[in-house]
């Protein structure tokens, strides 16, 4: 009682089947990314405001030190398009000035907090016991310090110079990363592909490195990102409270903190307007960007 | 459910006590240990008052017994004096623990105020204009530095307008009674308590909709409505009832960050609190002062975090009948 | 003689995605009298769940449209009425049971708090009253010891326990019809068994219409009166269950049969339906099952069929309806 040829049937199945193209990771990501248009336009502004604060002081040549009492506390102005403060300075000038040293610190500690984390995470999954609880107890301790007061305390005691504001944000930004990859390796040590690397006799730590890390990265990616944005955040917290970087080096946060006389009791508005806009402006693109890769690379969501 | 409960307090313990240790070591980093600033920058102390500071404070003891002393002080109520003022450390703080915790409670409580109804209705009316408002607003929100939302807070309403004042928590010529004293009080309070509540607003709402959100979606809330029950039920008994589980351990959570954020707070505004003791100790090098403080703000860490697994515990019934 | 307690006429329902609309469900009818059992065959993806929510008012509307057709309930029209009229049928006079049991009952309330509230709702008891007609019923669904589990969460139930409790509260305001949406799908055979004697014993001593859907024709053979098969959205056959089994009229029916198991008889191999379930998105002027069809012609391809008589109370869809049936009367598919 054999059914008649399959023949026509299974053929056409089979067709609809092989219709959809291979895609590689990346460039799912890349095109998940893209139909996410805050997190393009979060792209852009932070690429606009990279390119403006690393050529901008130098095309629009004003100096940021140079005094000019004639032109002192002037609201915007054609010449002066963020106004001037008490010495006659350029704000405009000062903020793209002012931004490099704010980004610069802010993926300066990142990449410390990310490099941290990697290796603490790292060791933890591919060591297992005794090692790895030890090192999870580390990132409870850490998690569970203060650590707006600790940073405070490091940058008072150590001196406010850029290592130090660096090294003092990252101290509080590896345990995440940390959990992260320590999350990946663990889940990904027995997947099976690793089992048949190994028997091929490819070495653990080659195994480590070229099956593990590449897919542990990416959660690492997302909370690097918006770790760039707590970091901006803190440090601008931390100049703001006088405690970051000193004139004649100035923050965002510093310029803040350098206005708040100018703004309460004399009204001068754009002395405070636009650092503190120029961090809202940075950090919500960051935070948009972010969004967009959580998005687009998360796993889970590849079928939509 | 009872043993839930111990074990997790129990695991509290080792945590404060590594806590504990890492503060104090970190103390200990200054180039030239404690009191050292006091000796260098043309400090007011010899070298001879120096060495008697360091007799008294017991700065030559070896580390591990400077710790005990301290630890075990800490434990019964003696947390040493303060280089600065010589008065006792815990009186100095608790000058200063009320005004704190006033801030810290009112945004507390306010965050949770707007954040619950605004996450529930947004989460409820999914793909409204409402919804996409509020999480506009409130993504945009965690955005905001404090600091500067105060300052155009004093500008607006301080400087332009000529509201609310500008610092501190009262006028002192006011009389301490009557409903002017009332206002007086509360004029003072307002933009503090706005500039703390921010980020934790912004925050709390996005997960009050995030969570409602997903429990919306959950099977049980379709069996709810298959049997006919009102939405409100629906919405109060069966989904919030749930989603709040997680929403309570994160707002518990917030209570730390609110209190260290109180810092910057105090700062702007000019209040005597805990968090610019913190900053002026940290200034004068008044090392038990920051001790104290630290170890104030470490133990609310892990109180707050006990408590959230508590609660968690406690709403989950899959927990606490197990 | 008199309407049918339950009428869905030529529903339509499309379902709109990032990647396009699905059209779920595609012209479907079917009545269900008073105390009769109706079963809806067919695998995922066939519209099947989807209509039972329409019924019910349960589709959400954002992604989901109803097109067209009308669903009348004791001859009042369901689709559109307002809310707060299909609130007072739903787990009153039509009720429902789903698929996943381990997730269908709310984890923080003791199940009696849940049984209670829909009796207090729709029948006004007060509370002790509730509670005493959630024990009863509890007990009729065969709970050992229902008076003492009423402050029990669902978490301390099975999932077979879990799926009674479920049925107690769709039968708690003795509704005149129960929807079964693929009850038994998430329990294991021996639980299966059970859950189905269960709804037989039921539908003897409280006497409600039934509609029981699942992918599984083996399971409703001796608990439905009469079947629909549906595939792709479409009823593509529906008979009394005796004629069905006997005698389809549609290859996919045939090919359904023929991959169930059978005991007894002579051994032959399981014949599974080669291809794979069609893609809703795409609607086409043809039949939907042409490309997995044994017994497709040109015809197939080009002209709809309908959903024509072949033989008394019994309707295919099929172009070669009367073949198909003649053909299958030779073998020998009852299970």
């Amino acid at each position: 009682m054999a059914s008649p040829a399959l023949g026509a049937g299974a053929d056409a199945a089979t067709e609809i089947v092989l219709q959809t193209p291979a895609r590689s990771l990346w460039s799912d990501a890349w095109r998940q990314f893209r139909r996410h248009r805050l997190a393009l336009a979060g792209l852009g502004v932070l690429v606009l405001l990279t390119a403006a604060v690393v050529l901008g002081p130098l095309i629009l040549g004003t100096d940021p030190q140079a005094i000019d009492f004639g032109a002192k506390d002037e609201g915007p102005s054609l010449a002066h398009p963020a106004g001037t403060d008490e010495l006659g300075r350029d704000q405009l000038v000062r903020l793209l000035v002012g931004g490099r040293l704010t980004l610069a610190v802010a993926s300066a500690a990142v990449l410390v907090s990310i490099v941290v984390g990697v290796l603490v995470g790292a060791l933890a999954g591919y060591a297992g016991g005794f090692v790895d609880n030890a090192l999870m107890r580390l990132v409870d301790v850490f998690y569970s310090l203060p650590s707006l007061f600790i940073v405070i305390l490091l940058v008072t005691l150590l001196g406010a110079g850029f290592a130090t504001i660096v090294i003092a944000i990252a101290v509080f930004s590896w345990m995440n990363t940390a959990r992260l990859v320590r999350a990946s390796y663990l889940s990904l040590k027995e997947k099976e592909y690793i089992e048949a690397a190994r028997t091929i006799g490819v070495g653990d730590f080659r195994i480590a490195l070229r099956h593990i890390l590449p897919n542990a990265l990416t959660p690492v990616i997302v909370s690097a990102t918006l770790g760039i944005a707590t970091a901006i955040l803190i440090e601008s917290a931390l100049s703001f409270l006088g405690l970051g970087f000193q004139p004649p080096q100035a923050s965002w946060g510093a310029m803040l903190n350098q206005s708040q006389t100018a703004v309460i009791n004399q009204g001068h508005w754009w002395r405070g307007f636009f650092p503190g806009a120029m961090i809202f402006v940075t950090v919500l693109s960051v935070n948009y960007v972010g969004d967009g890769l959580r998005d687009a690379l998360d796993p889970r969501k590849e079928e939509r | 459910m009872g043993t839930y409960v111990i074990r997790r307090s129990l695991q509290a313990i080792p945590l404060l006590i590594g806590i504990s240790i890492v503060i104090f070591l970190m103390l200990q980093m200054t180039p030239g240990g404690p009191l050292a600033s006091s000796e260098a920058g043309g400090g007011r102390a010899t070298a001879e008052r120096t060495e008697r500071l360091r007799e008294e404070f017991g700065l030559d003891d070896p580390l591990p017994v400077q710790y005990v002393n301290w630890a075990g002080g800490i434990v019964t109520g003696d947390w040493g004096t303060s280089y600065n003022t010589g008065r006792p450390v815990l009186g100095t703080i608790l000058d200063r623990l009320p005004t704190t915790l006033l801030l810290t409670g009112l945004a507390f409580v306010i965050a949770l105020a707007i954040a619950l109804p605004v996450g529930i209705l947004a989460a409820t009316r999914q793909y409204s204009v409402f919804d996409y408002v509020s999480s506009g607003v409130s993504f945009v929100g965690v955005a905001i530095p404090s600091f500067w939302f105060g300052l155009m807070l004093l500008y607006l309403f301080s400087f332009r307008l000529g509201w609310l004042p500008s610092s501190g928590l009262e006028d002192l010529r006011m009389q301490h009674v009557g409903p002017a004293a009332l206002w007086d009080r509360a004029s003072h309070l307002i933009m503090p308590v706005a500039v703390l509540s921010l980020i934790a607003t912004a925050q709390l709402t996005r997960y009050v909709r995030g969570s409602m959100l997903e429990v919306l979606h959950e099977d049980y809330v379709r069996t709810a409505r298959g049997s006919g029950l009102p939405e409100r039920s629906v919405i109060v008994r069966h989904a919030f009832r749930n989603a709040a589980i997680p929403v309570v351990t994160i707002a518990v959570l917030m209570v730390p960050e609110l209190f260290l954020g109180a810092v910057i707070t105090e700062s702007i505004f000019a209040i005597s609190g805990m968090g610019r003791l913190f900053i002026e100790s940290a200034d004068l090098r008044d090392y038990p002062v920051l001790l104290g403080i630290l170890t104030i703000a470490a133990v609310l860490v892990v109180l707050a975090n006990l408590l959230a697994d508590l609660l968690y515990g406690l709403l989950d019934p899959r927990i606490s009948y197990g | 003689m008199s309407a049918p307690l339950l009428e869905v006429s030529k529903l339509a329902v499309r379902f709109d995605t990032d990647e396009g609309s699905v059209h779920a469900v595609n012209d479907v009818s079917f009545t269900l009298e008073q105390g009769e059992a109706l079963g809806i065959v067919g695998e995922s993806g066939s519209g099947k769940s989807v209509t039972a929510l329409s019924i019910m008012g349960l589709v959400p509307t954002p992604p989901g449209h109803i097109e067209a057709g009308s669903i009348r309930f004791r001859e009042r029209e369901l689709l559109g009425a307002p809310e707060r009229e299909l609130r007072g049928i739903r787990g009153r006079e039509i009720a429902m049971i789903y698929q996943d049991p381990m997730t269908s009952l709310n984890p923080a309330l003791p199940v009696g708090r849940q049984l209670s509230e829909i009796v207090r709702h729709h029948l006004g008891l007060d509370r002790r009253e509730a509670l005493e007609r959630a024990s009863e019923l509890l007990a009729l669904v065969g709970i050992p010891n229902a008076g003492g589990r009423l402050g029990d969460h669902p978490h301390q139930f099975s999932g077979g326990q879990r799926q009674r409790i479920l049925i107690a509260m769709a039968l708690s305001c003795d509704p005149a019809v129960l929807i079964a949406d693929e009850p038994t799908t998430a329990l294991d055979v021996t639980v299966q068994a059970q859950i189905v004697e269960l709804v037989k014993e039921l539908r003897d001593r409280l006497g409600m219409a039934i509609v029981w859907i699942t992918h599984d024709l083996g399971v409703v053979a001796g608990l439905v009166d009469k079947i629909a098969v549906m595939y792709s959205g479409y009823v593509v056959e529906q008979a009394p269950v005796r004629e069905l089994f006997a005698q389809p009229g549609h290859p996919y029916t045939v090919g359904l049969l023929r991959s169930l198991p059978t005991f007894g008889g002579e051994r032959r191999r399981l014949t599974p339906i080669p291809g794979s379930p069609p893609d809703l998105s795409r609607r086409v002027d043809a039949c939907p099952f042409a490309p997995r069809c044994d017994w497709v012609i040109d015809r197939c391809r080009e002209e709809f069929p309908d959903l024509a008589d072949v033989a008394p109370d019994h309707g295919a869809a099929c172009h070669r309806r009367d073949e198909v049936r003649d053909a299958s009367a030779l073998v020998d598919a009852t299970p």
